[in-house]
């Protein structure tokens, strides 16, 4: 039997007036005292809002790129550079088309690219939010858990990444891997450049900041009373672990990830502005601002709409993600 | 040279190059005007950016950077035969007397050349001695040491000077038997066979005198107590003990450097060089368009490695008052790409054709900045390089230069990887990569253009990026099976040779991303098929070339740059660089020299000398 067991105050913390005679009481689960708190958060239903947004451009991006026949990677030198190179910014009325962010570096549509540039943005991050949960969550339940010999190796290990150089690692990893001449690619083949190389390297380096929560927290709900009751009826260590405990930290699991997807996105704009994150034919925001430093002074909108689009998406999703974490609180009702 | 790099002996693009033979805009000197004599004195803030540092510390025998050898010939080290440091129009790729007395008198049979060197021709700070025929000796042993001139171009003295190619194979042989000081005035150097261009090597910088006891004591870092045989040294080498660890308070590796007046030269020794600044500093740090933003302020006066970029084109070129600053030169250098002609796709001949056919030169030039930034080629030597011969030669010249899809097509069809003959590629070999550095902004946006040119005959380029390091190792061994690199090349002195040489002969040499000449036992070895026609090999047309006399070499050289283009087709040339200079206002005598491709340093003045 799987159950959620929620502590006492977390279930009951929504303050309710004191009920009036011969009033119903209401009784509700926890998700909808959850609703009804996160409802109310006007900024994180604003960041919901946001992030509904970007995610439908991006699933359209195909669409538009076909409506006005720019395909992501097509240029347009002669229509919407000047004769010294420098790219033409916003127009509705080339001879090319129109351009609604202007051109980039290289002329293609700027607007074409931003909005395909959410799909990497959104890809990159949430596949690697997704190994650091499946990492992180799975080493901090053991670790928590098992405790001793475990806890220690574990712990260890957890100490180790956070003292790793990760930024450089991932520069290096990413580099490396980046590049490499047919059969002589990394783990044989499985780390191909492009988007999963990146989530993979973000990944595999992030997953210890989650464990370490989901360990802080396991070792607390391993000594309550459900704990043992699902080991006086006989349940498994991996039933209990997975079955009864991991349903008690989806809280902090749900707040921590929708903190952590705006850090990744960070990660791999700054990975794809110092060159070695998605390969160059595949748009980025952070490939994007580093173009736009070269023109600077004379191509605003190749600074000004990556950036907006970039800023947009990681205030939405930590405006989601302190809305989230304000709903599961009871100390904030 | 020219702002292309060489690790290693393999240059590699920084796309800040321009290009252009024929060169460019506006006038390669400057001074203040008629009648005006240049001032002298004043301080020269110049700067290096990030990432284009000295790479060898200014080791004369190794600098193989036409940053470093500008610092060499106009300030540091002199040689017997040296520059002017002016446009070629003016005479600046002609090797001139400078610690010699005249030119050399050669043998009749063209083995031996004698120079007699001048009187009163010293070093500097802290020696103030009289330089000898034995520091010229000093020299040549030490490129024959392969550890002191590894990444330098003492290949271009194997096979040429006698004994050479001996003592730089034999670690127990330290002296080349083809140099001699027959006295402390007179140096006397046979040669293997007469070779038409050697005043050229004689006017390298690494030819230039050493001392032996700096030599002995810093086999490696030289640069840093190098004692000058020029108008400037390094501040603070008066009283250096040379033998020591502690560098030259003007030597500070990868912060900054100082140049000031060497007290023991002598101008009246020199013929070559004004040398009017007192003083020249280089700070080392900064991105290419945050440096000539500060030459634009007032900040600095010059950049030394910036280029320009298409920003500082399009401002400068929208004012009057600032579009004079800016000086456009031609740089006897060359964009292009390698193709590695063993690695499919492009071990087919019709392969590489039709990818020159195809690419838009046109949107390549203007992307990077329009002509400012050079003059659109489809072949390979510079023609300033062959006396003009080739300026019309334009084996893939296309309307506008836009690319010719149609005659790609054709050539497509003859391809093994075109399987149907549609004029399409449509083998697993037609999807390829592409590599470059990772921040040659420039570079990268030359090689999307070019991917979507080729799209139109279903090839399919795949962009990737590495490091500088790594992109020339990988570019540069046979074990590295890179398919298509990005390169630009800046001759070493003027002579195709500079170009054939390094870039398309010996196999794994470093330079050379085509591998023509390699072997078919290094073939085998790295996993290659051996072709089955032979390996394309021009060892002996450029052996043919490089013996002729200056003056008959030129023709051989233009038929050799034909046959490339069209029977082996190992490159994807793009454009002849211009070299241009962005001054900054307090600039007032400017000088291009045609040797390193940089404005001269000696032939610079200021507004506030007199300050």
């Amino acid at each position: 039997m799987s159950q959620t067991h929620l502590e006492p105050d977390t279930v009951e913390d929504e303050v309710s007036p004191e009920p009036e005679a011969g009033a119903e009481i209401v009784g509700r689960s926890p998700g909808q005292i959850f609703w009804r708190r996160f409802r109310k958060d006007k900024l994180a239903l604003v960041g919901v809002f946001i992030l509904i947004l970007i995610a439908a451009i991006a699933l359209a991006a195909p669409l538009f790129a076909n409506l006005v026949d720019h395909p992501v990677n097509k240029q347009f030198v002669f229509e919407m550079t000047t004769p010294g190179g420098v790219p033409l910014g916003p127009t509705l009325s080339n001879e090319a088309g129109v351009f609604l962010f202007g051109a980039d570096g290289t002329a293609r549509d700027l607007f074409v690219r931003v909005i395909y540039g959410a799909q990497t943005s959104l890809i990159v991050a949430l596949s690697a939010t997704a190994i650091e949960l499946v990492l992180g969550v799975t080493l901090g339940i053991m670790a928590g858990f098992f405790r001793g010999k475990v806890d220690s190796f574990i712990s260890g290990l957890i100490d180790l990444f956070f003292a790793l150089p990760v930024l450089l690692l991932m520069l290096g990893i990413v580099g490396a891997c980046g590049a490499q001449a047919p059969g002589q690619e990394c783990l044989g083949g499985l780390l191909q450049p492009g988007r999963g190389l990146v989530a993979f390297v973000i990944g595999v380096f992030g997953w210890p900041y989650i464990a370490r929560i989901i360990r802080g927290q396991v070792l607390s709900l391993r000594e309550k009373e459900f704990v043992e009751a699902s080991r006086s009826l006989g349940a498994s260590n991996w039933r209990i672990m997975f079955r009864e405990i991991l349903p008690n930290v989806l809280a902090p699991i749900i707040v921590y990830t929708t903190l952590i997807i705006p850090t990744n996105i960070l990660i791999e704009a700054s990975l794809s502005f110092l060159g070695i994150g998605v390969p160059p034919s595949i748009p980025s925001w952070g490939a994007a601002l580093n173009e736009a430093t070269a023109y600077y002074r004379l191509a605003w909108w190749m600074m000004v709409f990556p950036g907006m689009f970039l800023f947009a998406t990681t205030l939405a999703f930590n405006l989601v993600g302190d809305g989230l974490r304000d709903a599961f609180d009871p100390k904030t009702a | 040279m020219i702002r292309t790099f060489r690790y290693g002996a393999v240059v590699v693009v920084f796309s800040i190059l321009a290009a252009a033979c024929g060169g460019g805009g506006e006038d390669s000197t400057q001074t203040q005007g008629p009648g005006t004599e240049p001032v002298a004195g004043g301080t020269l803030k110049t700067a290096i950016e990030t990432g284009y540092d000295f790479f060898y510390a200014m080791n004369p025998t190794a600098e193989y950077y036409s940053l470093s050898w500008e610092f060499l010939r106009c300030c540091l080290a002199r040689t017997l035969l040296s520059y002017s440091g002016t446009p070629g129009t003016e005479g600046g790729n002609d090797p001139l007397p400078d610690l010699a007395t005249d030119l050399p008198e050669i043998s009749d049979d063209g083995l031996t050349y004698t120079f007699t060197i001048k009187d009163g021709v010293m070093f500097g700070d802290p020696l103030n001695r009289e330089i000898v025929a034995e520091d010229f000796v000093t020299s040549m042993n030490r490129i024959a040491d392969p550890e002191a001139s590894s990444g330098g171009y003492y290949f271009y003295y194997q096979g040429v000077v006698e004994g050479f190619s001996e003592a730089y194979d034999d670690e127990k042989l330290d002296e080349v038997s083809g140099i001699k000081a027959v006295d402390d005035k007179t140096l006397e150097i046979t040669l293997e066979e007469p070779i038409g261009a050697f005043p050229f090597l004689v006017a390298m910088p690494a030819m230039a005198p050493l001392p032996a006891e700096l030599v002995e004591a810093h086999p490696k870092d030289i640069g840093q107590f190098l004692v000058s045989s020029g108008p400037y040294q390094w501040e603070g080498m008066e009283g250096l003990d040379i033998t020591g660890k502690t560098p030259p308070t003007g030597m500070d590796i990868g912060k900054s450097y100082v140049l000031v007046r060497n007290p023991a030269y002598d101008k009246a020794t020199d013929d070559l060089r004004p040398a009017y600044l007192d003083r020249i500093e280089i700070q080392v740090g900064g991105q290419a368009q945050d440096l000539l933003d500060k030459v634009e302020k007032g900040t600095i006066d010059l950049c030394l490695t910036c280029g320009a970029t298409a920003t500082t084109l399009q401002t400068y070129h929208g004012d009057p008052a600032l579009e004079e600053r800016i000086k456009i030169n031609p740089g006897d250098a060359i964009s292009y790409s390698g193709l590695n002609v063993f690695e499919p796709p492009m071990d087919d001949i019709h392969i590489r054709k039709a990818i020159n056919w195809v690419i838009d030169r046109a949107a390549l030039q203007r992307l990077i900045g329009g002509p400012d930034q050079g003059e659109i080629t489809s072949h390979f030597i510079p023609p300033s390089m062959l006396s003009g011969l080739g300026q019309d030669y334009n084996p893939y010249g296309s309307p506008d230069e836009r690319g010719d899809p149609a005659k790609a097509m054709e050539e497509m069809k003859l391809s093994k990887y075109d399987t149907d003959q549609d004029g399409v590629c449509d083998a697993p070999e037609c999807n390829f990569d592409a590599l470059t550095i990772t921040d040659d902004v420039d570079a990268l946006k030359t090689l999307e253009t070019m991917a979507a040119s080729m799209e139109q005959v279903g090839l399919t380029m795949n962009i990737k990026t590495l490091n500088y390091n790594a992109v020339v190792q990988k570019c540069s061994s046979l074990a590295g099976h890179q398919t298509f690199c990005q390169a630009a090349w800046g001759k070493d002195f003027a002579s195709a040779f500079t170009y054939f040489d390094p870039l398309l002969d010996g196999g794994e040499n470093g330079s050379n991303y085509a591998f023509l000449g390699t072997t078919e036992a290094d073939l085998e070895k790295n996993g290659y098929t051996v072709p089955a026609d032979g390996i394309p090999n021009i060892t002996d047309r450029i052996d043919e070339c490089w013996a002729m006399s200056l003056e008959t070499a030129n023709e051989c050289w233009a038929e050799l740059d034909k046959y490339v283009m069209e029977e082996i087709v190992p490159v994807v040339p793009r454009r002849f660089q211009t070299s241009i200079d962005i001054l900054g206002e307090n600039i007032v005598n400017y000088s291009y020299d045609q040797f390193a491709g940089l404005g001269a340093l000696d032939h610079y003045t200021v507004a506030d000398a007199g300050a």
